[in-house]
């Protein structure tokens, strides 16, 4: 009899215990099914000047040489003409192709744009305002061997919850630029950890890219983000028309009045 | 002896009552946080031929011949320039899974092409958009709804010029356009869509048909975003040869 | 797990040029703007034109006495695309030919009639950001 009333009470303290234990661990899953826009805290002084703030990326020697090899922006059209002279009334400046292209890179890097996560058990989606998914697998899937899988613009992303966070973890992406200066090649690893604040409303994302071939220590970085007020938490659609002719231009000097 | 025997059912004793614990308070919040507590619509999906049943559509009398050939001639413009084609084409594409993801206060369905920017229904809002804010899109604006087993997708802000506009059956969306789908499973795997169109610009009757979709495996990975060159010569050429032309807006 | 040397390098060189050409054709620099400068526009809406993938908004500022004499005349304003603007309190009838405006903005390097949007000030005094960006000295927004 003592030793049932010992293991009751030793059940219900490992209830109480689990139960406590569990409460928190439920708590951890953080609300992110919603839609963000990134914020600039400081006060950037304009679009140029956003990651202004984050450390430029320390690179090995060997890596540094493949940044600097890297072709520059490539400044086209109506950037190359005469720039002492004005353009005339009537006149467009031409500044693009007008090629709608598909932006994976902003599934994956900061943009001005607002962006929308979709929380599922087994999935997590991140999606924008315009064509492009990116998969953030939650059934506790391995990366699959680099070896036999191709690389993309957007790899491989398998997600999982910690201390209250999302934290995701992404291989296999094609080479390409890293913002402040950091570079990326399959074997690189993005790691991006999502931290709700008490409040629930700001989002910081620390962004971690780590690779001993290119980086000498890891690329670390925080961008902030605010849950869309709920009179604007709708998405929208970004439009882009390749066959409009408006697609390719800046400004169009008015007719003076 | 009888010590350690005690010790293991102590032990089992405890772990028992900490897997229950764990699993019963753990599913409950992620049920609140997730939605699960209605029928998991969540994954990959694939339309397989013949999995649908398409009905003439009754349109108005006003509705000529030669407005659907500019509608057709629209659409093959929208193709050949690679525009997002928006909602119906993402639904009844097959090249690629239709994926749907149902969170908490939105249900998202993406099409992996270059011809889709996400649906977002919204299972928290009560109204649409106010019309004179929201910018007429491809895909509309959705709210939605479960009713029983059933979700209500409600969606209008559609655009009369945005991407495709034709419509399984006949007749096209315009901005004036309503359409209800309602998401039902019929079985764990198979996941039936019915549409239903009123626009009173164009339709006579409400036009209804009906996809039924099969769950992808739920190992399945996404493959790789396909994409769309509106600059391949070829693709150009076959594209304007088969259609008589599809130029820019120039 | 890694990808082989030669599979790597190989990509590396296919795929950077790719990476950046894309990333230049996105959104269009801003090189042709003098982003140093910031002027003040005060005139009046002749046009509002919300689309993708830039809006634009033109307006005719007359001389006057607390009008900037570099700002007169008739004015095309480039703003951001309408999915960034809307994120920033903007949409299709925030503003209406007619209205009175005043916008804070960069001037084309070469002269021409145009800018790059900042912000907008309201009536009341609050700006209207074009972007997520903001201004390093916001008392122009306090002061109205």
């Amino acid at each position: 009899m003592f030793a049932i009333k010992k293991y009751l009470v030793s059940s219900l303290s490992s209830i109480g215990l689990v139960y406590c234990c569990s409460t928190a661990y439920a708590q951890d899953i953080p609300n992110l099914t919603d839609g963000f826009v990134r914020v600039d805290l400081e006060g950037s002084g304009g679009f140029d000047y956003l990651t202004d703030y984050i450390e430029p990326a320390k690179l090995t020697p060997e890596a540094q040489q493949i940044v600097a090899n890297l072709p520059g922006r490539q400044l086209g059209f109506d950037y190359l003409r005469e720039s002492e002279t004005p353009k005339g009334e009537g006149e467009a400046y031409i500044v693009t192709s007008g090629v709608c292209n598909y932006r994976a890179n902003t599934l994956l890097q900061p943009d001005s744009s607002a962006f929308f996560l979709t929380q599922t058990e087994r999935m997590v989606i991140l999606t924008r305002e315009e064509a492009g998914v990116r998969h953030i697998y939650m059934d506790g899937r391995a990366h699959p061997e680099l070896s036999g899988f191709t690389p993309d613009q957007l790899g491989h992303s398998i997600g999982w919850y910690e201390d209250g966070d999302l934290v995701v973890e992404t291989v296999g992406l094609t080479p390409g630029g890293v913002i402040a200066g950091g570079y990326r090649t399959p074997n690189t690893v993005l790691t991006e950890r999502y931290s709700l604040s008490d409040d629930d409303n700001r989002l910081t994302v620390n962004y971690t890219w780590t690779d001993p071939a290119i980086y000498v220590e890891p690329h670390s970085y925080e961008v902030f983000y605010e849950r869309l007020p709920s009179e604007y938490a709708y998405a929208y659609e970004s439009w882009c028309d390749s066959g409009d002719p408006l697609n390719r231009t800046s400004i169009i000097v008015p007719e003076q009045l | 002896m009888k010590h350690s025997i005690n010790k293991f059912y102590k032990g089992i004793s405890c772990l028992s009552f900490s897997m229950l614990g764990l699993l019963s308070v753990s599913e409950t919040t992620l049920a609140q946080t997730m939605n699960n507590d209605t029928p998991d619509l969540s994954g990959f999906w694939e339309l397989p031929l013949g999995s649908h049943v398409i009905p003439e559509a009754s349109l108005l009398d006003s509705i000529t011949p030669t407005q659907m050939e500019q509608i057709a001639k629209h659409d093959a413009r929208a193709i050949r320039w690679c525009n997002m084609l928006g909602v119906p084409y993402i639904m009844t594409q097959r090249n690629r899974p239709l994926e749907i993801w149902a969170g908490s206060n939105h249900v998202a369905i993406v099409a992996m092409t270059k011809h889709a920017s996400p649906r977002y229904a919204y299972l928290d809002m009560t109204d649409h958009i106010d019309p004179l804010i929201y910018e007429p899109s491809s895909t509309g604006q959705s709210i939605a709804y479960w009713q029983e087993d059933t979700l209500v997708v409600d969606t209008i802000g559609f655009s009369g010029e945005k991407g495709g506009l034709a419509i399984p059956g006949g007749g096209f969306r315009t901005e004036t356009s309503h359409l209800v789908e309602r998401f039902r499973l019929i079985n764990e795997n198979t996941l039936s869509v019915v549409s239903t169109w009123t626009d009173e610009n164009v339709f006579a009757a409400p036009h209804t048909y009906e996809y039924r979709y099969q769950r992808l495996p739920a190992d399945y990975t996404a493959p790789a975003f396909m994409g769309c060159d509106s600059t391949d010569q070829e693709r150009t050429q076959f594209l304007e040869a088969a259609w008589g032309g599809a130029g820019s807006l120039d | 797990m890694k990808l082989p040397g030669l599979l790597l390098k190989t990509l590396i060189f296919c795929s950077a040029t790719s990476f950046l050409l894309s990333q230049s054709l996105a959104h269009h620099s801003y090189t042709m703007f003098d982003m140093e400068t910031e002027l003040v526009f005060k005139g009046e809406v002749v046009d509002y034109m919300w689309r993708s993938p830039h809006s634009h908004i033109v307006i005719n500022v007359v001389a006057g006495d607390d009008v900037d004499p570099a700002t007169v005349g008739t004015w095309d304003i480039e703003g951001a695309s309408p999915a960034i603007m809307t994120r920033q309190g903007w949409n299709r009838v925030t503003f209406q030919p007619g209205q009175a405006i005043t916008l804070v903005a960069r001037p084309m390097r070469d002269g021409s009639k145009g800018a790059a949007l900042f912000y907008a000030i309201r009536d009341d005094g609050s700006c209207l950001f074009m972007d997520i960006a903001r201004p390093v000295d916001n008392s122009l927004c306090e002061a109205q």
